[in-house]
Order: structure tokens, then sequence, then C-alpha cells
């Protein structure tokens, strides 16, 4: 496997498990949307941004990965438009019957992206199966960062597809966690969760899917993959997190006193 | 309170976390704060706590750095 991913290319991270990432170096903040094909049907997870400039390199990496009218499924873990913007460019090229699947309390905002393929809910522990079996687990991380923010579960490949979970700062086009990924990951998570309790109880299902089926690799949409050796470390790294602190440097300005 | 330490410990995180180098340094330029070819702060001009002011103030066109800088302010316990 390569140690980076480019402009023009999926890289496969496991069987039938493409990384389709776009970088955006000026920005930091680069894109990564994620396919899943097995067999005759095709899963697409957060297919991001609209704007051409990514839109056009994911749909490119999709055609060299699968026919795209196999894709059956979008799914979006919750509904921020580098996730979702580009659902309506996708749907048309996808099958007649895509479906796009969102935590529930995603749903009343991700319909505002105006596609027309049915938009189906999803709660706690919800799962997708294709044809042959596999099984994609749903699992909500309320307010991590969102009320309606969830993780995916494939548990043919032990792969969690964790959203901005563990995503990190970087601009750079590294497939996976390198010396540098600490700093990029807290600077990213430390501003972007407000909730400490909501950061554990996240940990802590994550905790307990590594100690039942087990973990292969952590692949966030945005920064680096986590592969299975460094998962304990990160999963410290997240426990000592400080999260929620632009409140107190705000309150501390405007001399507001919080309980 | 050091806040030259807290200046190079924003410049170490920066590093870290974007490749827009050229654009870091003239931002520090233009806060006051000269880098060196290697990137690291040669000549703060004038008060140091003016200087982190004004870095933070024009960090915001590195988004993801100011968003870093302000956890490394906190950290130091600082109020801007």
């Amino acid at each position: 496997m390569p140690v980076s991913y480019n402009s023009n290319d999926p890289v496969e991270i496991a069987p039938g498990v493409f990384h389709l990432g776009v970088q955006d170096q000026p920005n930091s903040f680069n894109n990564i949307p994620y396919l899943i094909v097995d067999g005759d049907e095709a899963v697409v997870i957060d297919p991001g941004s609209a704007k051409p400039e990514f839109y056009e390199v994911v749909a490119g990496k999709i055609r060299k990965a699968v026919d795209m009218r196999k894709i059956r499924h979008i799914i979006v873990q919750h509904q921020d438009p580098d996730l979702c913007a580009a659902i309506p460019l996708l749907e048309p090229h996808c099958a007649p019957d895509v479906q796009v699947h969102a935590p529930l309390e995603a749903k009343v905002l991700v319909q505002h992206y105006n596609f027309k393929a049915k938009l189906h809910p999803l709660d706690d522990d919800d799962t997708l199966a294709f044809g042959n079996g596999r099984t994609l687990k749903f699992i909500m991380t309320p307010y991590c960062h969102f009320i309606g923010s969830m993780v995916t579960y494939d548990a043919k490949t032990k792969i969690v597809f964790s959203s901005d979970a563990f995503g990190g700062f970087t601009g750079a086009a590294d497939l996976f966690a390198g010396p540098d990924y600490p700093i990029q990951l807290t600077s990213f998570l430390g501003q972007y969760l407000g909730s400490k309790r909501a950061l554990e109880f996240a940990l802590k299902r994550l905790e307990q899917l590594a100690a039942g089926p087990g973990i292969e690799m952590i692949c966030p949409q945005h920064g680096c993959i986590i592969p299975r050796e460094l998962i304990p470390a990160y999963l410290d790294a997240a426990h000592n997190l400080h999260v929620g602190g632009e409140i107190d440097s705000l309150a501390a300005k405007h001399g507001i006193t919080l309980d | 309170m050091n806040y030259r330490a807290v200046i190079d410990e924003i410049l170490a995180t920066a590093l870290k976390v974007t490749l827009e180098k050229e654009q870091l340094a003239a931002i520090f330029k233009k806060s006051g704060i000269n880098l060196d070819a290697d990137m690291r702060v040669t000549v703060i001009r004038g008060d140091h706590k003016a200087a982190l002011v004004a870095l933070m103030q024009n960090l915001s066109e590195l988004a993801v750095v100011k968003i870093s800088a302000k956890q490394v302010i906190r950290r130091a316990g600082l109020t801007l």
C-alpha cells in the first residue's frame, strides 16, 4: 500500500475499501470520502464537497474503482457541507434506486442539499446489509460534534469510518498518521469538540468495539488513517484532550463566570 | 508571562498543521516577528505581548493556524 495519496487514483486500504481523499493544502482541511465495493453493490461514505476541485477528483477516483451505477447507498455521518454537498452531483450517476442514509437528527438538515434520492434516517445500532450479508453498523456519537453524528463500522474489514472524530489539520497527503499527527489531531478536535462528556461517550463506544470484534483501522474524513497498532495511543490522547476551551477564553475576555 | 515562549510554541505548532510556510512567515513578519530561513524566530520588534496580539489578529488569514494558536494561548493561561 502507498504511504501517500495523489490527485488521480483511489487507494485500496482494505479489500474493496477505497480512500478517495482530496488534498486541501491551503486550508489544511483535506476531504476524504470512502468507497466500499462488494460484488455488484457499492457504498460511498461522506461523498464530500461540491466544489469542482474536490468533487471532480472524487468522481474520477470512484470511476477508477467501480461502475458508478453500482452505488446503491450514500452514507453521510453528519450534515456538514464538506461531507454532503456532493450528494446531488453524485446521485445522477448512481443506481436508480440509490438511497441516502443519515443520522436521524441530521436528516432534517441533510434534506436541504436538494437531492432526489430517498433519505433514510439512522439510529443507534442500525445496520445496512449488502446483498451478500456484509453489514455496516452505525454507532451514534451524539454531540461529537453534532447531535446527529455517528461513526460507521464495517464488520468485514473491522474499519471504523469515524468522520470528524480522529480527524486532524493537515494539508499533506499522508495516508497514515505520522509523528506530527498527535498535534494535528489535538489542534482540530480540541477546538471543534465542545463537550468532554460527548467525547468520552464516543471513545468508550470505540473501546467497546476494540475490545469486542476489534478495530483494524480508524478512517477519519480529514487527516490521516490510524492503524490498529496506534489506536490505543490515540484513544489515550483523546481521553486527555481538553475540549470546549473556546468558551473559557471568551468567558474570560467578557468577564463571564460559568459554573 | 513569557510571551516569547508562547510565540515559539505557536510557530512550532503551525509548522505541523500547515504547509503554507511562505504565507506563515509573511504573517509573522507583518506582526513584527521575523523568521529565518529555517522558520525560527530571530527578531521580535517591540513589546512581545503586542506582537502576540498582532499575530493573533493577522493569523485569521490562516484559519487552522489561528485555531491551533488559540489552544496554545489557553494552555499558557493567557487572555489577550
